[in-house]
């Protein structure tokens, strides 16, 4: 049972393109856990198709047409990522999102370990001051206090913790910032794995720009 | 920065229904609208059969709408026929993986137009979710039973939008036409972030009731 949700405007930002890809992507995996979240953005796509149709009609040039059937043909110069071969532990664990960032099975990586309660991967996504990695907490243990210079958005992908007096599991969506001082305790009995995107310990101009990729605007 | 600024625009003070002919650079075509089910077997017969054909008259109908769309975001012309033109070389790409069951032709384009918009403007990937087997999600287009076209149910939509109050609509117009997320709009508003979280969930929630959405 999911209870911690993207709020209303991570949902917004993520439907509408606003969100840089490290939260795009953390909003990407719990939606592919959470059919309420899903059905949201559903809705908030529907808004934008809708628009799209609502907007009018621009004059488009009038070589427009023949330049793009001209290219349906061409190769597309993109590749798509090869994605490995996962085992079963890491296709049960890893939202589909997720596994075009990761290079192979959880068991394969190349974990850094930071005490012998957390293990460490970073992604290979480097976008503006983003920090994005795959966390392994062991059950049972509890974790050192700490703070946060800018936000953490956790996604618990198996076991759980209890933080503050609340609990986050499987899927769950645990977004925090500078105000809070917390001290996780990993639920006992299971690992807990978990998508955690941070970003910058640089203070971006505003107090409200953190989640927009801080080099490029339009 | 020629970022269209929708409070001082027509749209905003005409209406949302009256901003078509606002815009200078919106021609009417007098082109017939396709339905929903015109437009999705279009797409299906590029998917299966590579047809030219259909592809040509869904680039009529849609690149129009996807240039004043990106015109309005406030792209510069030569940028916005670029990024037209990319999008729709994705449609033609993509078309297998349109599902009419998850929604209508136009919800699909217009997340391939902001993919695009994405790729092309910042270098960056959308990351789409996938729910996980056994999870399903409910049809959530507006009106799914009814085999309303594409314009018909922009209309329903349209007028839904104008009746919500002003503080919920402009969240909405800005987030989807200047590109910006609900924290820069916040500053730009004045507004406490959690004002404006609670009026995007006000106003999604009163579209969703006076458009009829399903679940």
């Amino acid at each position: 049972m999911i209870t911690h949700h993207p709020d209303s405007g991570l949902l917004l930002d993520y439907a509408t393109g606003a969100l840089a890809e490290p939260m795009a992507l953390s909003v990407a995996c719990h939606a592919s856990l959470c059919q309420t979240c899903a059905e949201e953005i559903q809705r908030l796509e529907a808004l934008g198709g809708s628009l799209l149709e609502a907007s009018g009609r621009a004059q488009v040039d009038a070589t427009s047409l023949n330049a793009v059937l001209s290219r349906l043909d061409e190769p597309e110069t993109v590749t798509p990522p090869t994605v490995p071969h996962f085992d079963d532990k890491s296709l049960k664990i890893l939202p589909a999102p997720l596994r075009d960032y990761l290079p192979a099975s959880l068991g394969d990586l190349k974990w850094r370990h930071i005490g012998s309660k957390v293990s460490q991967f970073n992604l290979d996504l480097h976008i503006g001051s983003f920090k994005v990695s795959l966390m392994r907490f062991k059950a049972g243990q509890s974790q050192p206090i700490h703070t946060h210079k800018g936000h953490e958005a956790t996604l618990v992908l198996t076991g759980g913790y209890t933080d503050q007096g609340q609990h986050f599991g499987v899927g769950d969506f645990d977004l925090k910032d500078t105000r809070h001082k917390h001290q996780p305790v990993v639920d006992d009995g299971e690992d807990c794995y978990a998508l955690v995107v941070m970003d910058a310990p640089v203070v971006l101009a505003g107090p409200f720009s953190r989640f927009l990729n801080p080099f490029i605007k339009l | 920065m020629n970022r269209m600024r929708l409070e001082n625009s027509p749209a905003m003070r005409q209406g949302f229904l009256g901003n078509q002919k606002a815009a200078s650079n919106v021609v009417s075509l007098n082109l017939p609208d396709l339905t929903n089910d015109q437009l999705s077997a279009l797409i299906e017969d590029i998917a299966l059969n590579r047809s030219r054909e259909a592809f040509s008259r869904l680039f009529e109908h849609y690149a129009p709408r996807l240039k004043a769309f990106t015109l309005k975001q406030g792209t510069n012309p030569s940028r916005a026929e670029e990024l037209v033109q990319e999008t729709m070389l994705m449609v033609w790409r993509k078309a297998s993986s349109f599902d009419a069951r998850k929604g209508s032709p136009s919800n699909w384009v217009f997340t391939i137009l902001r993919n695009k918009r994405i790729d092309m403007f910042r270098k960056e990937r959308h990351p789409e979710y996938t729910l996980e087997e056994g999870l399903e999600v409910a049809d959530t287009a507006p009106g799914a039973d009814d085999r309303v076209d594409e314009s018909q149910q922009a209309d329903i939509l349209k007028a839904a939008i104008d009746d919500l109050p002003d503080t919920q609509r402009d969240i909405i117009f800005k987030a989807f036409y200047e590109d910006k997320s609900h924290g820069e709009i916040a500053e730009d508003l004045q507004l406490p972030l959690g004002t404006v979280k609670s009026r995007i969930r006000l106003g999604v929630a009163r579209l969703r009731q006076s458009v009829g959405y399903s679940s």
